[in-house]
């Protein structure tokens, strides 16, 4: 029924479920150019990369986003009632041990389905210079700046990346602005190093059913201009950035009743109860709510950024615990923070001056760092992942943080559907080395996955049943990949596509060379030029694959 | 004279508009759409990405795109980036540090290698000249990012003589070392190209009437024999000087110089059409111009080219 959805999609004249159909049938590695326009003989992949960063430390936020059905980045079209179910019953569920629980079985369902292959998790690799005391990065990858100290009293300086968009929180989501954000604003609640959270802003967040919250702010708070933080710089914040589908994090707020994606002035069901305490009205019970919280999304503003969004993009006023030095921002070269003295909260500066500073490359950057003219580095470039222990010592940073990265294969791919397609994708996955890929091209900065999370998110675990599925096991494998066959024989190639500007070369040819050697069919990594080309292909598939659906 | 440079600037006006044009396709016809990658692995919703692409005019068609872009160009603003960012506040950012970068690549290219040809070819056959050979053999193998990176590591970090990298600002003491790198490979051949062309000077009938009339070798090497072998190697540095200011990207990402290249990458990454199409069509007039500037040098250089009105 699936093969017959792309083949109505072919019909309706879009190009992207022409490609999913030649996928299979054309051998070789034909190399994308043009996605709308290109002939018929280039090749829908099978599979394409994925990573997931967590924005929050709950494993809500990646079993959610990613395979629950309907929603907006679940690339697989994935769609199972019994895990849905299970999903909801774990954002219901009224303690933490038992939302694990329902999030565990949901995932031993993923296991049986695959809707994609689970590949490792990320590690950090990075470090510090000799001038710095109490270094630490936090789960996200992001270093705990306020903790930092240095003994000549200088600036701290910190590896960044010129900023995307302006610093608006709801027009902010990748890791350049996020770190000023994070660093300029206070939240409802904050996160420690290890992902555990505590109320910063607020002073309490409680809802009944997990639907309609109450919360509650510390009154006497202040931005950083002396105007108050109240009940209202949070609703008026979150109402704006609702308000204008041009918002890159629009989207967040769509767990808010009244949420609407044409956006639209104070649609979110949000009342301000007085000057402390306002209410939230989700659209279906959410346990982990508070945990989402200190994402920057949920950022308060303050009245001055109503009058001009804008100015206040290139000049940001938080209410964190820092602010940004007067004209200190120079573009694509540094910005300097310094405390923000009417901050109380609990990540009090233990410095008196960030810098953080843009580098052209992670080469630079870690040229700078072994010679103490850089302070923290949270990432250390490829070329330097062999020595970098050895050429810091004990100011070599690894540690686990919050990414997942697997391959993911969507619904109604030739040869991956029903019974067949189950057997596939588990002989996929037993045909992966994970051990001697992650030792060999990532010298160890990566670790084999063993469930759908993250190990540094609160619930982790290494045994859910159906895991097995994840070790190397070629005589499995080819058993199952057998089975597969006898339903409908295998043909042409399995391709394995990735973004060529990332860096993902090696592993796609180690992965699909396992997978080769395993199962002795064709397998070949499908390069599209850059980041931007990969996810046009897999949305117009996607759109491709829903319209035919209807 | 006038007249030839009068008509050399207007021919730069088809060049830009032709290369505005090429430069606007070439990049519209990039595949992929910007905006999804704005979202990274997250899926944004269909009204986020119509709105956007309203936003850049990315839903519009080919010509009225250009013709947006073109119409800003003539008010004197280059656009802007997704960012928000004004790309003519990014050009005056960016590109004096790429001008002087190369600038003290090129004099770093004419004194060390013109200096080293005239030995070499004055002195065929002799020590400095087998020595010469070698050094620039080994120059001109060399990939420029493994010597950026040798450099890098001795002379910034186990010397510690130059900063690794380009500080805030970017001051000229700075800049020296991604300079040197930069000029070595087309140093090599400024070398060879000064000897032969010295050699090819010292035989010519000029040059032994110069000596035949008692001129000291002091008078006759800098005036007959080096002004006329220069020739060559003045068209060979400008041309590299156009290339330097273009395509110093691998250098300047390296020693993390503020530079055009660098931004140029960073453009073609986002799909940032304006700023591409904008930085891109500066650097054709920049080279442009720096080919108009070697045409009337060579006058200079020698009296027998002269620019006339036919």
């Amino acid at each position: 029924m699936k093969n017959k959805r792309l083949a109505l999609g072919l019909a309706a004249g879009t190009a992207a479920a022409a490609l999913a159909l030649a996928g299979c049938s054309t051998g070789g590695t034909p190399t994308p150019t043009a996605t709308d326009s290109g002939p018929a003989s280039l090749a829908y992949p099978n599979a394409f990369r994925t990573g997931w960063q967590f924005d929050y430390p709950s494993q809500a936020n990646i079993l959610t986003a990613l395979y629950l059905t309907g929603s907006g980045s679940n690339d697989a079209l994935y769609s199972n009632p019994a895990f849905d179910d299970l999903i909801n019953k774990g954002l219901t569920a009224s303690s933490f041990d038992e939302q694990t629980k329902y999030f565990g079985q949901a995932q031993e369902i993923l296991f049986q389905d695959l809707p994609a292959i689970p590949l490792w998790y990320s590690s950090l690799a990075g470090g510090f210079s000799s001038k710095v005391q109490n270094v630490q990065f936090g789960w996200d990858s992001w270093p705990l700046l306020e903790q930092v100290t240095k003994a000549d009293g200088s600036p701290v300086t910190a590896h960044w990346n010129e900023p995307e968009n302006p610093l608006i929180p709801a027009n902010t989501n990748e890791v350049g602005g996020g770190l000023v954000l994070n660093n300029i604003f206070a939240g409802l609640v904050y996160y420690e190093a290890d992902g555990s959270y505590h109320n910063d802003v607020a002073e309490s967040i409680e809802s009944d059913d997990s639907q309609h919250w109450t919360i509650k702010i510390k009154s006497g708070q202040t931005f950083a201009d002396g105007s108050p933080v109240t009940a209202d710089s949070f609703v008026k914040a979150w109402q704006w950035g609702a308000s204008d589908p041009e918002l890159l994090n629009q989207w967040w707020f769509a767990n808010i009743d009244g949420y609407s994606p044409d956006g639209g002035e104070n649609t979110l069901a949000l009342k301000v109860v007085d000057d402390t305490t306002f209410t939230v009205d989700l659209v279906a019970p959410q346990a982990d709510f508070p945990v989402s919280l200190g994402y920057t999304v949920f950022m308060p503003l303050p009245e001055s950024f109503f009058a001009d969004p804008d100015a206040f993009g290139q000049a940001p006023i938080g209410n964190g615990p820092y602010q940004i030095a007067p004209d200190s921002w120079i573009h694509d070269s540094r910005i300097s923070l310094v405390p923000n003295p009417s901050y109380s909260g609990p990540r009090k500066p233990a410095n008196s001056q960030v810098d953080l500073v843009v580098y052209t490359s992670l080469d630079a950057a870690y040229a700078d760092l072994l010679g103490d003219n850089l302070d923290i580095l949270d990432q250390v470039p490829a070329s330097a992942l062999a020595t970098f222990k050895k050429d810091l010592g004990d100011r070599a940073v690894e540690q686990a943080i919050a990414v997942f990265q697997s391959f993911t294969i969507m619904e109604g791919a030739p040869h991956f559907t029903g019974e067949e397609g189950k057997l596939r994708r588990a002989a996929l996955s037993m045909a992966i080395n994970r051990p001697e890929i992650t030792d060999v091209i990532f010298q160890g900065t990566r670790t084999p996955a063993k469930d759908w999370t993250s190990p540094v998110i609160a619930g982790w675990s290494d045994s859910i049943p159906g895991s097995e599925v994840l070790d190397y096991n070629p005589d499995k494998a080819v058993e199952l990949w057998k089975q597969a066959d006898a339903i409908s024989p295998w043909s042409g190639t399995f391709q394995l596509a990735y973004n060529a500007d990332g860096g993902h070369q090696e592993w796609v040819d180690a992965t699909v060379n396992s997978i080769k050697n395993v199962l002795g069919i064709d397998a070949a990594g499908l390069p599209y030029p850059d980041f931007a080309g990969l996810r046009t292909e897999v949305n117009d598939a996607k759109k491709a694959v829903r319209a035919a659906a209807g | 004279m006038a007249w030839y440079i009068v008509r050399r600037v207007l021919q730069g006006i088809p060049v830009f508009l032709g290369s505005t044009f090429l430069i606007y396709a070439m990049v519209f016809a990039m595949p992929g759409n910007p905006v999804l990658r704005m979202f990274g692995d997250r899926t944004p919703t269909e009204a986020q990405i119509a709105a956007l692409e309203a936003k850049f005019h990315l839903d519009q068609n080919f010509f009225t795109r250009y013709f947006l872009y073109l119409g800003d160009v003539f008010q004197g603003n280059l656009g802007t980036t997704f960012n928000g960012q004004s790309v003519n506040e990014i050009l005056i950012r960016t590109f004096p540090t790429t001008l002087r970068l190369a600038l003290l690549a090129v004099i770093i290219q004419l004194v060390v290698g013109v200096t080293a040809g005239l030995i070499s070819g004055l002195r065929k056959g002799g020590i400095f000249d087998h020595a010469a050979l070698i050094v620039t053999l080994i120059l001109i193998s060399l990939p420029v990012f493994v010597l950026a990176f040798v450099a890098q590591w001795f002379f910034g970090i186990e010397l510690g003589w130059f900063r690794p990298t380009v500080g805030q600002g970017a001051p000229w003491s700075d800049l020296i070392l991604p300079a040197i790198v930069l000029a070595a490979l087309n140093m090599a051949y400024v070398v060879r190209l000064t000897r032969g062309s010295v050699i090819e000077t010292s035989q010519a009938d000029f040059v032994r009437m110069a000596y035949g009339k008692g001129l000291p070798s002091r008078r006759v090497v800098p005036v007959h024999v080096l002004r006329n072998s220069l020739i060559p190697v003045t068209t060979n540095l400008a041309a590299d000087f156009g290339i330097l200011i273009v395509g110093a990207t691998v250098t300047e990402g390296i020693f993390n110089v503020p530079g055009v290249g660098n931004e140029l990458f960073k453009a073609i990454n986002r799909h940032d059409t304006p700023e591409i199409v904008s930085i891109v069509t500066i650097l054709v007039i920049v080279y442009v111009f720096v080919n108009l500037l070697i045409d009337l040098l060579y006058g200079v250089l020698d009296p027998r080219i002269r620019y006339v009105k036919k």
